[in-house]
């Protein structure tokens, strides 16, 4: 049930009045001089047990009277969201809201926006819930943070809008968690979201582990999706590539910036025409591309506004259906060259990954195989990517391995020879095996929207699912998990389960695990196609620690601890926060470009029956956003029942005071 | 109309129109001079009563010729005789007859009832006393018919007043015995006593041969209890306070004045006792005079005039 005034029932005590002044009436007695006075002892002595209880009658229904009004003038609704939510509420409810760049998306003939009405959905259900009073949200560090009233979660920070990506699996990942640690027995996990394919990523290899897992909590879990997609309204986006100053033939200096532009025709089909302004030193330029079909890249070489090394740009397209992707920005500065070492034991494989480091002499990538005995904490300050192929070192070199990976470094971690499994940064591997014969494993999942297996930028996968596995050791370090901070998320998964790629954050860098060798008599891994786009994606990622502009997704970056703190330079918001926020940052002498991430300009989305087998065996719900909110304002008011309860009540005591007025004396 | 010493009580115009009904004893009275009302023994009216064979010694001016005549027997022909009678007004002033509701109080009402009635018999002649009684017998005045005897009434009507307990079982028994000869005996009373022993009075008295006329006078306000809140029932014949609700007992209480009320009624109509229940806001002229006409259309003991 609902109430459209619920502080009227803090009235509630008032249905005790009859009661107060039926006492105090007993109490304020006034004399009387009487003659027949042996009428009254007799009638005190004899009054029949039914008069007693007519009595106490009297008093119940003036009660329930003032009950019934009170409940009538706090105007309840049954029969919306009472029906759908309340019936019994969870012990906790664990909120999953999409705030991605998508959520900001204005559908046709709607006046908010997707995560505002999914705010809305969700406080209406919230309020729907009986008994339920706490519900937890992760924090940008991936800790829970509850909330008793639902109001107040609609007013803080964590339903704002951000420019970072919703990992939906990874989310989930820490709300079971979260789940495992809470006592309670029922929990209700909310996603409100718009199904966008980037966010549900239905190709992560996490969903076979999720599914695995809620399917061990069923009896606790149960999920509810509400659903925020509406006809979509046309809707365009622009995204800087890459930005970097060049000089002409002619000898001046130009900054060319490459731009990928996703149009949605609002009525004349392509070729249309793109008006875009830049924004660069303060200079604002113009220009209109056409555009030949829904994703176009173009190059746009503006002449430098200066001499200086290092710079960044604000591009941005008209207003349109979804502010939150008109807007991009670049920044550019000195190159650096990216430097792999290899820590071997198989020298087979150290050539082998050396090689896929720096396939060339263009002394852009370079590469170093070295004994990994030989490591030293000095030898780590111009690496990018470091290649560890070896038991657990020694603890100096340990630490200077860590140092290195929280400082923005890459560590891959590849099995090694000995029993015990052990390797650097926690990773541990179980014992050798080898694939039943003629059976060797596949790989059928790795994640393709972001990391070192992702689909390459002309749209095509790597081809990983080519790749056959006959010996590995299997990941054995994947037992914490999270969204973000110490946690292992998979990558790449064999048809089996167990995982081939496993990644953990750790401080402004990652570390890597991976189970089998790109060796022969482990896998195919070494076909080029694979382990070159593979760890020079990871040693780009590691030598941007040393570049000091660079374009990073918004929520993979964050400040170096002790380093000064980021000022915002350029942003949609007023008081931009760095890993949330889009927009052109200052620390120190480096300049970073938080852009939101690319799968977000890709509208695709997943259906609902989708979401659901992706979920598995657990107890799933999906309602749209807007049939909860018409729910909401269309269940049934009950005040004219309530009132006519109130009258026939009064009716009632009416006929119970002067019931036996027939029967008096005339 | 002269000054007839009752006038604190009785209202001249009202009493010159209830003069008009004789009032009567509906049983024959045993008077001492001749009178309106029937006699208990035979006498030399006009109006015949029966036969009887004859007997040695009897008045041969009652022997009825035509009788022997026709069937060779004697008989004699007997006269109803005309008597006066003997009226004695008991009247209740204990403490409950002093009760006033918003009609008046219920012993004056009782008083203007007894001074009109015996104004009524002194009218015709008729010897009239009165016992006041509270917790016993206060006030007495034997029945007379002297001219002076009304004053002396109304000195004891103006002289009592309510207060007390109520002695009403034991009074009345003991006029019932007190009353040697056939009487008129007119009650006016509350009756807030157990009616089974009031009844017992009623028998005894009829038991006696009296012509018991009996006023139950009541207030309309006693008969319910209309009070909204608990109040604390003052006794007014001095017995202990009792608090109650009346939302409680109202109905209890109804039922109970209903049943003694009902008792009443229908003892006296077993034993023949003339009962009239008379509440304080009824018009005491109009009462008295449906109380004549009946007594006079009932035929009682006197010859219509």
């Amino acid at each position: 049930m609902m109430f459209a005034q619920p502080g009227i029932l803090w009235a509630l005590p008032a249905v005790a009045v009859p009661l107060i002044i039926h006492l105090l009436n007993r109490l304020r007695y006034r004399p009387v001089r009487w003659a027949a006075t042996m009428f009254i002892a007799e009638a005190s002595r004899s009054f029949p047990r039914r008069a007693r209880w007519r009595h106490y009658l009297i008093l119940a229904a003036r009660m329930l009277a003032v009950l019934l009004l009170i409940l009538a003038m706090s105007r309840p609704r049954a029969g919306g969201l009472a029906s759908r939510f309340g019936a019994s509420g969870p012990d906790a409810v664990i909120l999953l809201l999409d705030r991605s760049p998508s959520m900001e998306r204005l559908d046709a003939g709607m006046e908010s926006t997707r995560r505002q009405r999914a705010m809305r959905a969700v406080s209406s259900a919230a309020r729907a819930l009986r008994g339920t009073r706490r519900f937890i949200v992760p924090d940008q560090a991936g800790r829970p943070v509850e909330f008793a009233d639902i109001s107040a979660f609609e007013r803080s920070s964590f339903a704002a809008a951000t420019d970072a990506g919703f990992n939906l699996p990874g989310m989930l990942r820490w709300a079971l968690d979260a789940v495992s640690r809470e006592r309670g027995e029922n929990f209700e996990i909310w996603i409100a979201s718009d199904f966008q394919t980037a966010s549900w990523r239905p190709d992560s290899p996490d969903w076979t582990i999720l599914a695995g897992r809620m399917a061990g909590m069923s009896g606790r879990v149960r999920v509810m999706i509400f659903d925020t997609g509406a006809e979509e309204a046309p809707n365009s986006s622009v995204r800087v590539l890459e930005a970097g100053r060049r000089r002409r033939f002619d000898g001046a200096t130009e900054v060319s910036a490459l731009l990928e532009i996703r149009a949605e025709p609002t009525g004349a089909d392509y070729p249309m025409t793109m008006p875009v302004t830049a924004t660069m030193g303060g200079v604002r330029l113009q220009t209109t591309f056409e555009l030949a079909g829904a994703v176009s890249r173009h190059r746009w070489n503006l002449e430098a506004p200066d001499s200086a090394a290092s710079g960044w740009i604000r591009v941005e397209i008209p207003p349109d259906g979804n502010a939150r992707d008109n807007v991009s920005w670049g920044v550019w500065g000195p190159e650096r060259a990216m430097r792999t070492l290899v820590a071997a034991e198989d020298r087979v494989f150290g050539r082998t990954v050396a090689k896929a480091a720096a396939p060339d002499e263009s002394g852009r990538w370079a590469a170093e195989v070295r004994d990994p005995r030989n490591i030293g904490a000095s030898d780590l300050s111009e690496v990018s990517l470091v290649v560890w192929q070896a038991g657990r070192p020694e603890a100096a070199v340990e630490a200077a391995l860590e140092s290195f990976v929280r400082q923005g470094g890459v560590l891959l971690g590849f099995p090694p020879s000995g029993a015990d499994g052990e390797g650097p940064l926690g990773i541990r591997w179980k014992q050798e095996e080898e694939c039943p014969a003629s059976h060797p494993w596949t790989v059928p999942v790795w994640e393709e929207n972001e990391g070192p297996l992702a689909k390459a930028e002309s749209g095509r996968s790597l081809p990983v699912g080519r790749v056959l596995t006959r010996k590995r050791r299997a990941i054995a370090a994947a037992g914490s998990t999270g969204m973000r901070g110490d946690a292992w998320s998979v990558f790449a998964a064999f048809d089996d389960g167990q995982a081939l790629l496993e990644r953990r954050i750790l401080g402004a860098g990652s570390v890597w695990a991976c189970a089998s060798l790109p060796v022969a008599g482990w896998s195919d891994l070494a076909d080029g196609r694979v382990i070159v786009p593979m760890i020079q994606r990871l040693a780009r990622g590691g030598s941007l620690r040393m570049s000091r502009h660079r374009m990073v997704e918004c929520g993979t970056w964050k400040p170096e601890p002790g380093s000064p703190a980021p000022a915002a330079r350029d942003s949609l918001e007023k008081n931009p926060d760095p890993v949330l926020h889009a927009g052109v940052y200052e620390t120190g002498d480096a300049t970073v470009a938080v852009v939101r991430p690319a799968a977000e300009d890709d509208p695709s989305a997943i259906s609902a029956e989708e979401a659901r087998s992706l979920l598995g065996d657990v107890p799933v719900r999906v309602a749209r956003a807007d049939s909860v909110l018409k729910a909401d304002s269309s269940g049934t008011e009950l005040w004219p029942m309530l009132v006519a309860l109130a009258l026939a009540a009064m009716v009632a005591e009416s006929w119970l005071v002067n019931g036996s007025a027939g029967n008096r004396l005339k | 109309m002269p000054k007839t010493g009752l006038g604190e009580f009785v209202d001249a115009a009202t009493l010159a129109r209830l003069s008009r009904l004789p009032f009567l004893a509906r049983l024959p009275m045993m008077g001492s001079v001749s009178g309106l009302h029937r006699s208990a023994t035979r006498g030399s009216s006009i109006e015949f009563a029966e036969y009887r064979k004859y007997a040695q010694g009897d008045d041969l001016r009652h022997l009825d010729w035509r009788v022997f005549a026709r069937t060779d027997r004697f008989y004699m022909k007997e006269f109803e005789a005309d008597t006066n009678l003997r009226c004695c007004f008991v009247l209740d002033a204990s403490g409950s007859m002093g009760f006033a509701g918003t009609h008046g109080s219920r012993f004056d009402y009782a008083r203007r009832i007894v001074a009109t009635l015996a104004h009524l018999l002194a009218l015709q002649g008729d010897a009239v006393g009165m016992v006041v009684f509270a917790g016993g017998i206060q006030r007495e005045a034997p029945p007379r018919d002297t001219p002076g005897h009304l004053k002396a009434i109304c000195e004891i009507l103006s002289s009592v007043s309510p207060a007390g307990e109520t002695a009403i079982v034991e009074t009345l028994h003991a006029v019932a015995e007190k009353m040697r000869q056939r009487a008129l005996v007119v009650i006016v009373s509350d009756f807030l006593a157990d009616a089974g022993q009031v009844l017992d009075c009623f028998h005894h008295m009829r038991f006696r041969r009296h012509d018991v006329a009996v006023f139950h006078l009541l207030d309309r306000d006693e008969m319910s209890l209309n009070f909204d809140r608990p109040i604390r029932f003052e006794d007014m014949e001095g017995g202990a306070d009792i608090v109650a609700d009346p939302s409680i007992i109202r109905e209890a209480y109804e039922e109970q004045v209903r049943h003694h009320l009902g008792r009443l009624r229908d003892g006296s109509r077993e034993f023949g006792v003339d009962y009239r229940l008379v509440t304080t806001d009824m018009d005491c002229e109009k009462v008295l005079g449906e109380f004549l006409l009946q007594r006079s259309r009932r035929g009682g003991g006197a010859r219509p005039q």
